[in-house]
């Protein structure tokens, strides 16, 4: 009893200074989502149909708390509960990590960081922090927003241009929630730099990393590809180097913004497609408490193609994404309530030919006309 | 016309004491001499930079959000609206960069903790600085 005691009074006097001492601040934001497709022929766009109850598939709460510990070290954790169309909420870590301040500006983090592949990919799920309800889905179609590793920003100025650079290093690991097939980047390295003159803002990425992915499709893509005398590590993601580069720009002409962003995704030596291009091109124009905004976006999946001696092996579109177009236009408006609420309502047409295939192989143009409502606050 | 004089000199007189008392003054220990212009400043508490131009940890500190200061200072040496203001802040607190300052009940307890810190730079009403701190800007 006594050595329990003990125990207790030096668990105490160790542990209870630094929960004194450390300063807690939450923070947290919240969007309610509600779309429906009004051309629903069955094949959900989006996530997107007929049926209005389910389509919870954009709403999130997150709550995030910040302990500012001491010699300018923090610790950063968010938890945030995501709708899903089958299951209500899932709830999961979305980032953890401590940081550093090093220098001036300089910040490093350690633990669950977010990737900066994107202009809005550091607060693409704030959605009261832009002017749509969710950001061009083709364009920002990648999965993986997080990796488990290291990243530092620093800001710097140069004349009148205040600059950023962020670095991250890590690996991204897909789970049961973000994928029901392993899906894995190695040696992920994300090098994003950014940039303010005036009322411009630029951006430019470049990352790359080692892609594991398994799934029956690649796995029966493979085993066809051998009868075929191609080489399996031709057709299977393991280890096979994967590049993104990405670029944007942002200008502010009084109550008119333009904002541009387009992307190039690479995959050496797999099935995966050869290569992956995507873009948009869109405006904004204020007006007192509303955003009027409009976006056109685009892009385009070039297929692998393999050739021998003996013919030609072409791997099925449906295994793993397959060859095609895609295009939308968003028109939306948001309504500011207070300075930290905002009301968004949006229409997007998609049309969309990428991995739809009848049986007997020919391709199927899907189109989707979603109409979406948000309530988005931050607190 | 007598009629529109004599409003015009009454709105005006419920009117221009407001916008008098809506200037700010921005204050630092009178330790700190630091170079600091509207541009300085404004780094310092948008989070773009923690330490004061030629060296020395940086601490915004400001008055409440709401508060006619406050909206004074984000129009003035911020330049942003209040809702840009929070935007912006959305993007920083939920990225991690940085959170905004720390925001004080009144005028007083930021002249006291000025005073008494060489690390903290905030804003006050105009004409509200006593002998404990130091005015590097009007605006």
């Amino acid at each position: 009893m006594r050595n329990r005691i003990l125990w207790a009074l030096a668990f105490c006097m160790f542990a209870a200074p630094p929960f004194a001492t450390a300063e807690l601040q939450f923070n947290g934001f919240a969007s309610i989502v509600n779309g429906i497709d009004l051309e629903d022929d069955g094949n959900p766009v989006e996530g997107y149909n007929s049926d209005t109850v389910n389509n919870l598939q954009d709403s999130k709460v997150a709550l995030q708390w910040t302990a500012d510990l001491d010699k300018g070290m923090r610790f950063v954790g968010q938890i945030m509960a995501k709708g899903s169309g089958d299951d209500g909420y899932l709830l999961k870590y979305d980032w953890a990590y401590f940081d550093f301040n090093i220098g001036d500006s300089g910040k490093l983090k350690v633990g669950k960081v977010r990737t900066p592949l994107y202009k809005y990919s550091d607060y693409l799920d704030v959605g009261f922090a832009y002017h749509w309800i969710t950001p061009p889905q083709i364009m920002y179609s990648g999965s993986f927003n997080n990796a488990d590793g290291a990243g530092y920003q620093f800001n710097f100025e140069t004349g009148a241009l205040e600059q950023s650079v962020n670095i991250v290093i890590g690996r991204y690991q897909s789970n049961d929630i973000e994928r029901v097939t392993p899906f894995d980047l190695r040696n992920f390295i994300t090098l994003n730099w950014s940039a303010t003159m005036g009322d411009h803002e630029f951006n430019a990425v470049y990352a790359q990393a080692d892609v594991y992915f398994d799934s029956a499709g690649v796995t029966a893509a493979a085993a066809g590809a051998g009868a075929a005398g191609i080489p399996a590590a031709d057709v299977i993601v393991a280890g096979d180097l994967g590049q993104f580069v990405g670029m944007g720009y942002k200008g502010t002409f009084g109550d008119m913004a333009v904002i541009t962003e387009y992307k190039i995704v690479t995959v050496q030596d797999s099935i995966i497609a050869e290569e992956e291009t995507g873009g948009y091109v869109g405006a904004t124009y204020n007006m007192g408490d509303y955003t009027y905004h409009i976006t056109y976006e685009f892009g385009s999946t070039k297929a692998q193609t393999y050739s021998q001696a003996g013919g030609a092996f072409q791997p099925t579109a449906d295994s793993v994404g397959g060859e095609g177009d895609a295009s939308a236009i968003i028109i939306g408006a948001r309504k500011d309530i207070g300075v930290s609420s905002a009301f968004k309502a949006e229409i997007t047409s998609q049309t969309n030919d990428q991995a739809t295939l009848t049986s007997a192989g020919a391709k199927v143009e899907r189109t989707a006309l979603i109409l979406k409502v948000a309530l988005e606050t931050m607190f | 016309m007598k009629y529109l004089i004599s409003s015009f000199v009454l709105a005006s007189s419920l009117i221009l004491p407001q916008l008098a008392l809506a200037e700010v003054e921005v204050v630092v220990h009178p330790s700190n001499s630091a170079a600091l212009d509207k541009d300085a400043i404004k780094r310092i508490f948008l989070g773009k930079t923690r330490a004061f131009p030629g060296g020395g940890e940086a601490v915004p500190i400001a008055l409440k959000e709401g508060s006619a200061e406050n909206q004074e200072f984000t129009k003035s040496v911020l330049s942003k609206t209040p809702k840009q203001l929070k935007a912006y802040w959305a993007k920083m607190v939920f990225t991690g960069k940085g959170t905004p300052p720390r925001q004080m009940d009144g005028t007083a307890k930021i002249l006291e903790l000025i005073a008494a810190n060489p690390n903290l730079i905030g804003f006050i009403p105009a004409g509200s600085a006593s002998g404990g701190v130091k005015v590097v800007g009007k605006f």
